[in-house]
């Protein structure tokens, strides 16, 4: 095994066990564990039997393994900072609120 | 929470031969640490109109006192939320008051409280539900190259994403009907709120006029203002808003 071969199958060892953990103290719910358990072991499979993202890549008809991962890593990332946008969006718009409602009242108190 | 007790208005909010105005007319004037002008922009319009609100948009200067002292019911934010939250803020107050037309206003001194009632009048009369100032349609208004360029921009934009032609579609001087108030949502807090207007105005069926007005840009109100850039930020969270809603 290469060096990035044990660095890769040793953080998805890292980032399971968090995941295990997280969800074992309900910080995160069943579909979310699912997901993340799915995910880095996906990356530890990877880190192991490299050759696999060949098929993979064959299957999306790009030439490389490291290209179709990046394809798709760098599609999953968008998506996720899209929705990190969305969340944070929401946030804001609750604060929002949260402070009118406290600007109001104190309005209506002192009419 | 700010302490001092605001001038309040009163509860029959009739008419007032003095300043020869409909009393149901509310001046809503957002500010974010506009001291220096907050003051003469509030006396401006309380010439004419008796109902004025200041929203205080978290203001880390005296934005507060200056409005109240010249005669302001002043709203409070805690924090700094934007033009678009402070205008809301101020509607909703407005509403809560009785007011049967709302006007917003630019805290800055851009915009001339005599434009006013050529706002209003339409939508007093039922005649429309909105009416929005248009510094193009008037032909003495001095608007610098950069900044007209931008705007000019920004109408091809609104067109084209809310279907509504405007020659003016970043005016802080509108006035709008109750129903209209009531009706239309205002979820950008930012800058991005004045295309939501418009957004809002084309899918919710309003009647709405441009009226020309005056606009008038001080070494102080530009400072104030927005950069060219901001306007790309307008854009992006306004498209940003249509895709999550």
């Amino acid at each position: 095994m290469l060096t990035i071969q044990v660095l890769v199958v040793g953080f998805a060892l890292f980032a399971l066990a968090l995941a295990v953990s997280r969800f074992r103290k309900r910080s995160i719910g069943l579909l979310e564990f699912l997901v993340w358990f799915s995910f880095w072991s996906a990356v530890g499979v990877v880190g192991v039997v490299p050759d696999i993202t060949y098929r993979f890549a064959a299957l999306l008809g790009v030439g490389r393994g490291v290209d179709a991962v990046s394809y798709v890593t760098l599609l999953m990332l968008c998506y996720l900072a899209f929705r990190q946008r969305i969340a944070s969006r929401n946030l804001e718009q609750q604060l929002t609120q949260l402070v009118r409602r406290l600007a109001l009242e104190d309005a209506e108190r002192r009419r | 929470m700010t302490g001092d007790r605001d001038a309040s208005f009163p509860a029959d909010a009739g008419a007032d031969p003095a300043r020869g105005s409909d009393g149901h007319v509310f001046v809503v004037i957002p500010a974010f640490n506009e001291g220096p002008a907050i003051g003469e922009a509030v006396r401006s319009v309380r010439a004419r109109y008796e109902h004025v609100i200041v929203v205080d948009d978290g203001s880390s200067d005296d934005t507060g006192d200056r409005a109240r002292e010249a005669g302001a019911v002043v709203v409070t934010h805690l924090i700094n939320r934007g033009q678009g939250a402070a205008l809301k803020t101020g509607l909703d107050f407005g509403l809560r008051c009785g007011a049967k037309v709302l006007v917003t206003f630019d805290a800055d001194g851009q915009h001339h409280s005599d434009d006013i009632e050529a706002l209003v009048a339409p939508v007093l009369s039922g005649d429309f539900d909105v009416t929005l100032g248009s510094r193009f349609l008037r032909r003495d208004n001095r608007i610098p190259f950069v900044r007209r360029y931008i705007l000019k921009v920004g109408i091809l934009v609104t067109w084209l994403l809310s279907g509504i032609r405007l020659t003016d579609t970043h005016n802080g001087l509108r006035a709008f009907s109750r129903t209209a108030a009531q009706r239309i949502r205002i979820v950008q807090d930012r800058m991005a709120h004045a295309s939501e207007i418009i957004d809002e105005i084309a899918m919710r069926g309003l009647r709405y006029k441009e009226i020309p007005v005056r606009i008038t840009y001080s070494e102080y109100s530009m400072k104030k203002g927005q950069s060219s850039g901001a306007g790309f930020r307008v854009l992006l969270d306004f498209i940003l808003g249509k895709v999550a809603r």
